[in-house]
């Protein structure tokens, strides 16, 4: 299964990739903001998004918004790794449709867990 | 009751329009019906209490109202006071001839703790990648056994070094809303000042300076070395020959 880690900060992004790759997941992609990441998603298929929330010019619930109203991207899960822990912000990304929601900071496991309850296994 | 028998200046007049004259009149002319059946008799006790009334109010107000000034008096010189060292406040905030902006030094602090910070995670993650490629190695290499399994539990702790890393982010999100409320103290500040005339402030006391003092020496902490009057290693290294 092929994964796709959008956040701004590529230290992040090299955290979760070296934390997915210890959880056994190596097929992986990057992305620095939403605006690639829909690029990439378009141009490559996906079996899970795992995004930050606060980027710019697109934050991680654009990108969702985006990915469920495109039909082919649609049925793509989608986790929001994120500092915001408002309980109106959750509510608002689980209303537009995330699979899952972790707050950082965040450890293997809690990955690992958020992971297989969305994709099963 | 007081009674009157003269008659009133607007009956006079009256009877002087109609050339006639009153009871009492110089001219001896004839006196009106009216006023010529008797004694005229007006009640004047209302007219004596409300003048009676108005000269007690007016004495009260008088007295009162230089209490009042006295005391507004004061209150403005409360005022004045408070309003002269609220600017002497934000004159030490913001002066206009100060030769550091506290607010873009603080930013700017903030900012070099956000990349240094980042730079150090950089660093450690590279470590840690690094030590997990020794540990693969060595995992593939040894048989199984007691030193495999203390191989092994290297990588878990790789993974813990790679958890704690997640501090990054996180303060480097927490720094940036510090700086943002920075920013936000300085507009309100300069937004204050704007409401006076800028020029009273170049007037006040120079705020002191936050930097620490040695003797005569300013004591800066950590600077670039790319910042003005800051030198690098190599060039101190240059000054010892």
């Amino acid at each position: 299964m092929k994964i796709l880690v959008v956040d701004d900060y590529a230290t992040m992004r090299r955290i979760v990739r070296n934390l997915l790759t210890q959880i056994g997941y190596t097929d992986i992609d990057e992305a620095g903001d939403g605006v690639t990441a829909l690029t990439k998603l378009r141009e490559s298929k996906f079996g899970l998004v795992i995004s930050d929330w606060n980027m710019e010019p697109m934050t991680g619930l654009q990108l969702l918004k985006e990915i469920r109203a495109d039909a082919k991207l649609a049925p793509t899960p989608f986790i929001m790794v994120t500092a915001e822990s408002k309980t109106e912000n959750v509510i608002a990304a689980k209303q537009a449709g995330v699979n899952n929601y972790i707050v950082k900071p965040f450890n293997a496991d809690t990955l690992k867990q958020k992971i297989q309850s969305v994709i099963g296994g | 009751m007081q009674q009157i028998s003269k008659p009133f200046m607007a009956e006079i007049q009256k009877a002087k329009r109609n050339g006639k004259a009153l009871p009492g009149a110089a001219d001896g002319a004839p006196v009106p019906a009216a006023l010529a059946s008797g004694p005229l008799s007006v009640d004047n006790r209302e007219v004596m209490k409300a003048i009676g009334e108005l000269g007690e109010k007016l004495d009260r107000f008088l007295t009162m109202d230089a209490q009042q000034i006295d005391h507004i008096q004061t209150e403005i010189a409360d005022i004045s006071g408070r309003i002269k060292a609220t600017k002497v406040e934000m004159a030490a905030l913001r002066h206009p001839l100060a030769g550091e902006d506290k607010f873009e030094q603080a930013s700017q602090e903030l900012t070099a703790v956000v990349s240094a910070t980042e730079v150090a995670t950089n660093t450690i993650m590279a470590c840690a990648e690094e030590l997990e490629e020794i540990v693969q190695e060595l995992k593939s290499s040894m048989p199984e056994g007691y030193q495999a399994d203390r191989v092994h539990d290297m990588t878990e702790v790789i993974v813990r070094i790679y958890e704690a890393c997640n501090f990054q982010d996180l303060t480097g999100q927490r720094i940036t809303k510090v700086v943002r409320a920075l920013s936000f103290i300085e507009e309100r500040v300069d937004a204050m000042m704007g409401v006076w005339n800028r020029r009273e402030f170049e007037a006040m006391p120079l705020p002191p300076s936050v930097t620490k003092k040695d003797g005569d020496l300013d004591l800066h902490g950590p600077a670039p070395s790319t910042d003005a009057g800051n030198i690098s290693q190599a060039d101190i290294d240059a000054l010892f020959g």
